[in-house]
């Protein structure tokens, strides 16, 4: 009868010892779980954004906090506060793909785009983000707004990203006007740069890294693809593109005209590397043109009925 | 990398729980009132806190609500400032 009584007041106990804890502790759990259900999408998407949308250029990433107590609160100003209600952590990705990108790196650099382009570059790097991050519905919000806002700039823009020219050209470019300029970007600087931007869109051409392998492979590789090409090559590699030029001119291409780029072809300069390749090395950049063919006999006339 | 990047400070977001002792903190920072609250771009009352989804405390400090068509139109905002 004794061994009847014991347990179920044992169960009670541990029970209301279990319930106390619990009850005392539910803000703390509560808060305990609201990071377990952010910090993995922060995490997933600033490794998405680093590794897939803009490597090798994300050096800043954003320190990103989460606060659960109101003395966490920092004392200082931060950039941005960003709210998300409980229960609905899913709510953080339209806010991760819209912030983002504007603080991962690019924040000097970005005044050289004037505000049209500058809105679609992001809007591009939102849209890649959020669909590489498999929020196609998030995604194509940042694509139908920028469309309806400024079309030609989102078309530009996302023909740069698509072409691979993006990291490439225009960020580089971008860095090494700043550099030029030591920061002070006037008017016509932001003029002069966006539209090189708009003009490098319109250039519907592949780009191609030259490397280690023999001239004549890339060359074979180009005339497959059968399109416009920009040849990319540092330091050693140089060599390496003026002979991919040569072959290319002699299979039809031509070089574009300084007129028309307005910078000369080829442009010639230096990068500016840091970390263990730290140092200064020449970079040549090559624009070659297929030529259409000018003789049509080979066109087949309609028949005349 | 180039060079330029290396020279960039990181900036600090910070995510919270829209309670309503850290919103007032959040707005006590950028000297706003806690009273009457709209949001900067739609320029929606917001009765409901649960409604805010991000403070930037930039000049008169940019509301936003939950609606994503403002959410891109606040970054917008601060792709306009130079500094931001």
């Amino acid at each position: 009868m004794f061994n009847g009584i014991i347990f179920p007041i044992i169960v009670i106990i541990i029970t209301a010892i279990l319930t106390g804890i619990f009850y005392f502790s539910r803000r703390r759990i509560s808060n305990w779980w609201f990071g377990r259900k952010i910090n993995p999408k922060i995490k997933q998407a600033c490794d998405t954004y680093q590794k897939h949308i803009l490597p090798e250029y994300v050096t800043a990433k954003p320190k990103i906090e989460i606060v659960e107590e109101k003395s966490e609160m920092p004392a200082h100003i931060p950039f941005g506060y960003i709210f998300i209600p409980k229960g609905q952590e899913e709510l953080i990705w339209d806010t991760l793909i819209a912030y983002l990108p504007i603080n991962c790196s690019l924040k000097r650099i970005r005044v050289l785009f004037d505000q049209s382009l500058r809105e679609s570059l992001f809007d591009v790097l939102s849209y890649q983000l959020g669909m590489k991050l498999g929020k196609d519905e998030i995604a194509v919000v940042f694509r139908d707004s920028s469309l309806a806002k400024h079309k030609d700039d989102y078309e530009a823009m996302e023909k740069i990203y698509s072409d691979g020219k993006l990291t490439t050209i225009i960020l580089m470019e971008a860095s090494i006007r700043f550099r030029r300029t030591g920061g002070n970007i006037t008017i016509s600087d932001v003029d002069e740069f966006s539209r090189l931007v708009r003009k490098i869109a319109e250039v519907n051409a592949i780009v191609v890294r030259v490397g280690k392998q023999n001239p004549t492979y890339y060359s074979e590789e180009i005339l497959k693809a059968g399109r416009n090409v920009i040849l990319l090559a540092r330091g050693r590699n140089i060599l390496g593109a003026v002979e991919i030029k040569d072959q290319l001119i002699e299979k039809g291409y031509e070089l574009y005209s300084p007129d028309e780029l307005e910078f000369p072809n080829p442009e010639t300069g230096t990068w500016h590397f840091e970390g263990e390749k730290r140092g200064d090395t020449a970079f040549m950049r090559i624009w070659l043109r297929l030529n259409q063919p000018k003789d049509n006999s080979l066109i087949e006339e309609p028949n005349q009925p | 990398m180039i060079e330029l990047e290396k020279t960039e400070e990181e900036v600090q977001i910070i995510i919270a729980r829209p309670e309503k002792e850290k919103i007032e903190v959040a707005l006590e920072k950028t000297g706003m009132s806690k009273q009457d609250l709209h949001c900067s771009i739609c320029d929606k009352p917001i009765t409901d806190i649960k409604q805010i989804r991000a403070i930037f405390p930039y000049h008169s400090a940019l509301i936003c609500c939950d609606n994503i068509e403002c959410l891109i139109a606040c970054r917008n905002k601060l792709l306009a400032e130079s500094n931001v």
